[in-house]
């Protein structure tokens, strides 16, 4: 373990969050290593915020342990953490310049203006807001205030940077750019960031590894690979990209893989941590883009169903497919969709067992249907 | 055919519509005219009074009638009685006095109001409330009853805590709606970034208030300044200026009544002004000027 934690930057071991009666965050455990980018995400009220307070100092755990560096800091007041938060409206103090806001943390380290000086023009350079130091904060726009805020809490190079939704305030065009922006930032000063976003894109475009939370619970935590292509809940599948969720009956389990009955089909899913028996209501799913419309090599998983919907797309076709109660969508290259189809015919729908995920029926209420 | 028809018949609507509105436009310039004519008397109404006494402050007879000749004589009479100059005097010092300690449990009154919380709040706010909000009569009153039994001299003492008493909740009032806008997080961004509470306080709290406390230290003044009720209960041979003017008016009114209120009036004026100046107006906003 020794060996370990120098490598892990951040922990969090069995960390709970009360208001009053209300759980805002529940058992959460984390590892963020050195250097990590690592996101929060989650729909709204899930408790990124208040996990991320906690790891400034901002906010008390009711119970369990925040370690920074090996070193406990539970009971640590936030001015004495070396981490430093971009807040989600940036918080640049309005009665100083830029630049005493970017002095600011360095005189609280004892540094004279003097001597603060060319560390406040680099991170100035850093953020490229070079030359408006004289401003106030009234004076700039969103994005810059967002540069500056970065400035500020980056100059004392903390330990970790905590981002609370630090583009959320900002216009689309402009967080993309920013997004290019932190993200070289990141890579140049090499510091941890604890990135929170309720934007799975953003999300997975940037980060190394994810925390995928809901309700104060932390659903699934890893790399965007793992988190799109092999998600630990039906939540976090329906929270991330889009999911067909299909419904049948486990007809046999062996080691490696679940044969499910799914209307009158058999199909085969990838065994995973939970519990299958013959018999089990199950959810069978799988990304429409993994879907083959008449697929011409034979497919392990192959159901012929109704063809409801044909929705252009621009680049893509997005084809619905019914039989029963199940809905299967498929995204079809234009290319390929040779558009002989009409609605109400059926249509051989195909995919790999690598792509074929199985959750217990018990999870369908976790589905988030508001998708993307 | 059923369009021509729909469009035809909103046709004839945004006709009427027409018609009513200059109908209606005609009325409410009547309205608008009878509400001038109104507002007219009412300013007359509170300003005539306020005119007249500044004009006859500068009248050389003692007639409150018809003036006789322009003179300053009466502002000069006014700076001799040295009576008269020192319950001025008096009336500044407990006004100062009563604004600065008002100030203080004021404004940590309305930290305290604002951030935390505990049973009862609403109503120990309201009970905060009640030496402005009740007629000074019975503040007075009651004051002077606790001074007694706790057999205090009537002196200055007793008439600084008692403005003490109505201007903490001015300044409360004014404090908790700045601290309620300022919001947490210029704080929390300080202690973050390595304040600790005390460097928090001072370079980030109090200069994002400082300009709601100058306002609120315009008004309490004001307010301290030419109240008679309460501190008529509570003065004993030492007089404030309002309780001294109305001891003067035993005598009649006379001209030097008149220029010692113009006086007051302009303070008073000023005063205001300030406080306009400062309160109601963020930081934020000011820097943008
Ligand atoms: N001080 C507080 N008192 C009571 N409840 C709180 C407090 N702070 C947060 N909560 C509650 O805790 C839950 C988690 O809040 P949190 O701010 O962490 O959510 P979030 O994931 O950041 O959401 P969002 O994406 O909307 O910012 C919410 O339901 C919220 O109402
Ligand atoms: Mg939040």
């Amino acid at each position: 373990m020794s060996d370990l934690s120098t490598d892990i930057a951040i922990e969090l071991i069995n960390v709970n969050k009360n208001f009053q009666d209300f759980i805002a965050v529940n058992n959460v455990n984390l590892q963020i290593r050195q250097g990590e980018f690592f996101s929060m995400l989650g729909p709204s009220g899930c408790g990124k915020t208040t996990t991320l307070r906690m790891i400034a100092g901002l906010e008390t755990p009711s119970s369990g342990k925040i370690l920074l560096e090996g070193k406990n800091v539970t009971s640590i007041p936030a001015y004495r953490r070396n981490v430093n938060t971009v807040f989600q409206d940036y918080a640049i103090f309005p009665h100083m310049t830029l630049y005493d806001n970017i002095y600011f943390p360095l005189k609280m380290k004892g540094l004279s203006r003097k001597d603060a000086n060319s560390k406040i023009l680099k991170m100035l350079r850093i953020v490229s807001m070079e030359g408006l130091e004289k401003r106030f904060s009234s004076q700039i726009s969103g994005g810059q205030r967002q540069r500056i805020a970065l400035a500020r809490a980056l100059v004392n190079e903390p330990k970790a940077l905590l981002l609370d939704e630090p583009l959320g305030a900002l216009d689309f065009k402009l967080r993309v750019a920013m997004q290019t922006v932190l993200k070289e930032i990141q890579s140049n000063v090499g510091i941890t960031f604890v990135y929170v976003t309720h934007d799975q894109t953003e999300a997975i475009t940037m980060s190394d590894r994810i925390a995928v939370m809901r309700d104060g619970i932390a659903h699934q935590i890893g790399s965007p690979d793992e988190i799109y292509n092999k998600p630990k809940t039906a939540f976090v599948a329906s929270f991330i990209g889009e999911m067909n969720f299909l419904e049948g009956k486990v007809i046999s389990v062996n080691d490696k893989e679940v044969k499910v009955k799914l209307d009158e089909y058999e199909v085969y899913c990838e065994r995973n941590d939970n519990k299958y028996s013959s018999g089990d209501e199950v959810l069978v799913c799988v990304r429409p883009e993994k879907v083959l419309t008449n697929p011409i090599k034979k497919q392990i998983n192959e159901v012929k169903y109704k063809l409801v919907r044909v929705v252009f797309r621009g680049d893509v076709y997005e084809i619905t497919t019914k039989l029963n109660g199940n809905e299967l969508k498929s995204v079809v290259s234009a290319v390929e969709w040779g558009k002989t189809h009409l609605p109400g015919e059926d249509i051989t729908m195909g995919w790999d067992i690598t792509n074929s995920i199985i959750y217990p029926i018990e999870m369908k209420k976790n589905i988030i249907s508001y998708g993307e | 055919m059923e369009n021509g028809l729909k469009f035809k018949n909103s046709g004839t609507v945004i006709a009427d519509n027409k018609n009513s509105r200059s109908k209606k436009l005609k009325g409410e310039r009547k309205r608008f005219s009878f509400l001038s004519i109104y507002s007219v008397l009412i300013y007359m109404f509170l300003y005539i009074p306020l005119f007249v006494v500044v004009v006859f402050s500068f009248n050389s007879s003692k007639s409150t009638v018809s003036f006789e000749r322009f003179t300053f004589s009466w502002y000069i009479e006014l700076f001799k009685d040295s009576a008269l100059m020192s319950a001025f005097l008096h009336s500044i010092e407990v006004s100062l006095i009563a604004v600065v300690i008002a100030i203080i449990i004021g404004t940590s009154g309305a930290f305290f109001l604002v951030r935390a919380n505990f049973p009862g709040k609403k109503f120990f706010m309201t009970i905060a409330q009640l030496p402005y909000v009740l007629p000074g009569i019975i503040v007075g009153i009651a004051l002077l009853i606790f001074f007694i039994s706790l057999n205090f001299k009537l002196n200055a003492f007793t008439i600084i805590l008692g403005h003490v008493s109505f201007t903490t909740p001015v300044v409360l009032m004014q404090m908790m709606s700045r601290i309620q806008r300022l919001g947490k997080t210029y704080e929390e961004a300080a202690q973050d970034l390595g304040a600790n509470p005390m460097k928090t306080f001072f370079l980030v709290t109090l200069p994002l208030i400082k300009t709601a406390i100058i306002g609120a230290a315009f008004l309490a003044f004001t307010i301290s300044f030419d109240e008679i009720v309460i501190t008529y209960f509570l003065t004993g041979t030492w007089n404030t200026l309002p309780v001294f003017i109305y001891g003067m008016m035993r005598f009649g009114l006379s001209p030097k009544v008149y220029a010692v209120s113009s006086l007051v009036l302009i303070l008073s004026i000023v005063m205001v002004y300030f406080m306009a100046k400062f309160t109601g107006k963020t930081e934020e906003a000011s820097l943008k000027k």
